[in-house]
């Protein structure tokens, strides 16, 4: 690669906030397009088509397909199908077993969003400092990321085994009772837990690209107003990279809802169905049970109630934002 | 001063916590099956190895499926990369260098694509392989991937391509370089980290994929490690040694592999949208 002109060539790139991007996409980039000529058009064509043809394939043909068949009754995946309009939606809206996994989801959605903001915030702040190693610490803390979450399952089963598990002799160690973390109480607790290990890397990481733009001239001038770290976390870094903040939840909250592997290896829904979460309940009824209508409503039912979470939460916060910037224009004047 | 040097120490226990938190589940995978049938349970309370006993690592290997999985998961993940580098790109280079009608609308289908939940995808997927008798091949699966790596890649080389002036394009067409060459000879190789980003990106998302894995192949030829790994959990005849043999022998690879690349997986991270 030879070392060039262009200072940012490295692709460095500052983390946008994903629901801003699709405004700004072309603001402030150097005009580069232009409009298509004669003499293009076949390279255009040739670019664009094999991309799109393949994106219609993979999502927007399914996604119109899972409403389809949300409408219908069938059998299995070759099975004649019958049309029954609305009933597969209401019948879901009406059943306990949904409200439940919904419950179900959004403590496991919940639970392990906060467990991972606060570890990656957290480790995020530990490899801001500058110390030796920390750029090889930094590689090291992705590895949970990217570890296959069935190797993840078959790890921890192993770590927290009752009676061999490495986790649970050294809780006896310290005097206390071994405990059973795969009990039906247990199992949602440990599900998070797992989670929590797993995924907090990516908050770690792109909260550490957000530190990275806090300016410490801030952080100088605070410290020599006599403000402590605890202060200084709070007035300053908070709000600075308050952005960053939301889209990681927005982000985490949309994967973490629709998380199905980790639970389905972990516990395939149980025991007793206390892990049954919406994702597993679709894969269950579509996959085992075979009512492929009722499983696509399902799916459906969920991604609407995910895009209803999400356009609240984006509303709620960008509200916040702008009636702050009022009043602060207010006391301007 | 004393006050920074117990910072320092400070600084440095939280560098060894995160150090054991990120590592010590990978170390024990590894070391509890290399204890062999005789310590892996007798020694399953020490600390420390005890063992170099590969036999359960042997068993894991020729007793079961494993290294078609293996085979399958190299080829699907590849072709996944590949496929995926080079649609992108060329999308990519279409949707930051030409004006036209319905380019935002791509955008935001690919941003509101990548957001999908993977079920919702996977169970019409299906219906659609199904239909065109390629249910349960390795590339149905391959096609699948896709489905969460094209919007990624897109997307993040688009904000890769907007970095790149258009001047410097331009002076190649003064050169006398068409577009091709221009694109080959001038963007590519400045395009090339956010390629590597995409392209590491790819690999490790179709490489560790279980649900779509699950649903589109069911025969033991075309399972994928994490589907056949699952398989083997769910039967009867492996003991839980070979179970974690299994694990660490495809943690580690990826481990080993993820080292030489990190910086680009968390450039990939960084830039907004690594799905997980």
């Amino acid at each position: 690669m030879g070392s060039g002109s262009l200072p940012d060539r490295d692709g460095r790139i500052s983390p946008i906030p994903i629901y801003a991007i699709h405004d700004s996409c072309f603001e402030g980039a150097k005009v580069i397009d232009q409009p298509i000529n004669k003499r293009d058009l076949s390279f255009f064509l040739a670019f664009l088509l094999p991309g799109l043809i393949l994106f219609a394939v993979v999502i927007i043909v399914p996604s119109v397909l899972a409403v389809q068949y949300g409408l219908y009754e069938a059998s299995g995946f070759a099975a004649e199908a019958t049309y029954v309009g609305l009933r597969n939606f209401a019948e879901i809206l009406r059943s306990e077993q949904f409200w439940k996994a919904l419950g179900r989801t959004l403590v496991y959605a919940g639970a392990s969003i906060a467990g991972q903001l606060v570890l990656g915030i957290a480790i995020a702040l530990v490899l801001n400092q500058a110390f030796k190693g920390n750029n090889i610490l930094r590689g090291i803390s992705v590895v949970p990321y990217i570890i296959p979450v069935i190797a993840v399952t078959i790890g921890f089963e192993w770590m927290l085994d009752t009676s061999n598990g490495i986790v649970n002799h050294f809780i006896a160690g310290l005097g206390f009772d071994r405990i059973n973390f795969f009990k039906p109480e247990m199992a949602m607790f440990t599900a998070i837990m797992l989670s929590v290990w797993t995924w907090t890397p990516f908050v770690a990481l792109v909260f550490l690209s957000g530190l990275q733009t806090v300016s410490a001239e801030l952080y100088e001038s605070a410290t020599l107003d006599g403000a402590g770290a605890w202060t200084r976390f709070w007035k300053i870094t908070v709000p600075v990279t308050r952005d960053i903040i939301l889209t990681i939840v927005l982000l985490r909250g949309l994967w973490m809802f629709n998380k199905f592997d980790l639970i389905w290896l972990l516990t395939g829904g149980g025991p007793l169905g206390r892990t049954e979460t919406l994702p597993v309940l679709i894969y269950d009824v579509t996959f085992k049970k075979f009512q492929v209508g009722y499983g696509s409503a399902l799916a459906v039912i969920s991604l609407i109630i995910m895009m209803v979470t999400m356009a609240a939460y984006l509303k709620i916060f960008s509200e916040k934002q702008a009636k702050r910037k009022f009043r602060r224009r207010l006391q301007r004047i | 001063m004393k006050a920074s040097v117990r910072f320092r120490v400070f600084l440095y226990v939280c560098a060894a916590l995160i150090l054991i938190y990120s590592l010590f589940p990978i170390y024990w995978i590894t070391i509890s099956p290399l204890r062999g049938f005789s310590g892996f349970f007798q020694d399953a309370n020490k600390w420390y190895p005890t063992g170099f006993d590969l036999t359960l690592f042997r068993n894991i290997w020729n007793e079961t499926n494993y290294p078609i999985y293996y085979l399958n998961s190299f080829v699907v993940a590849s072709a996944t990369t590949l496929i995926t580098i080079l649609l992108s790109a060329m999308m990519a280079y279409v949707l930051t260098r030409f004006r036209f009608i319905g380019r935002s609308l791509m955008l935001n289908a690919m941003l509101i694509g990548y957001m999908l939940p993977p079920l919702l995808l996977a169970i019409p997927m299906l219906g659609i392989f199904i239909a065109l008798g390629i249910d349960d091949t390795i590339f149905a699966l391959t096609i699948s991937h896709i489905a969460i790596t094209l919007p990624f890649g897109v997307w993040m080389l688009v904000s890769f391509f907007k970095t790149i002036p258009f001047e410097l394009e331009e002076s190649a067409w003064v050169d006398g370089a068409n577009r091709g060459r221009s694109l080959v000879q001038v963007l590519i190789p400045l395009m090339l980290p956010g390629i590597i980003s995409v392209g590491v990106f790819s690999f490790i998302v179709s490489f560790t994929d279980y649900t779509f894995g699950l649903m589109i192949v069911s025969s033991e030829h075309n399972k994928t490690i994490p589907v056949g790994l699952a398989t083997i959990k769910e039967s009867v005849t492996l003991q839980r040694g070979e179970l974690l043999a299994g694990a660490a022998m495809i943690a580690l690879p990826m481990v080993v592999l993820f080292s030489f690349v990190s910086k680009y997986f968390i450039k990939g991270l960084v830039a907004g949208a690594v799905k997980g």
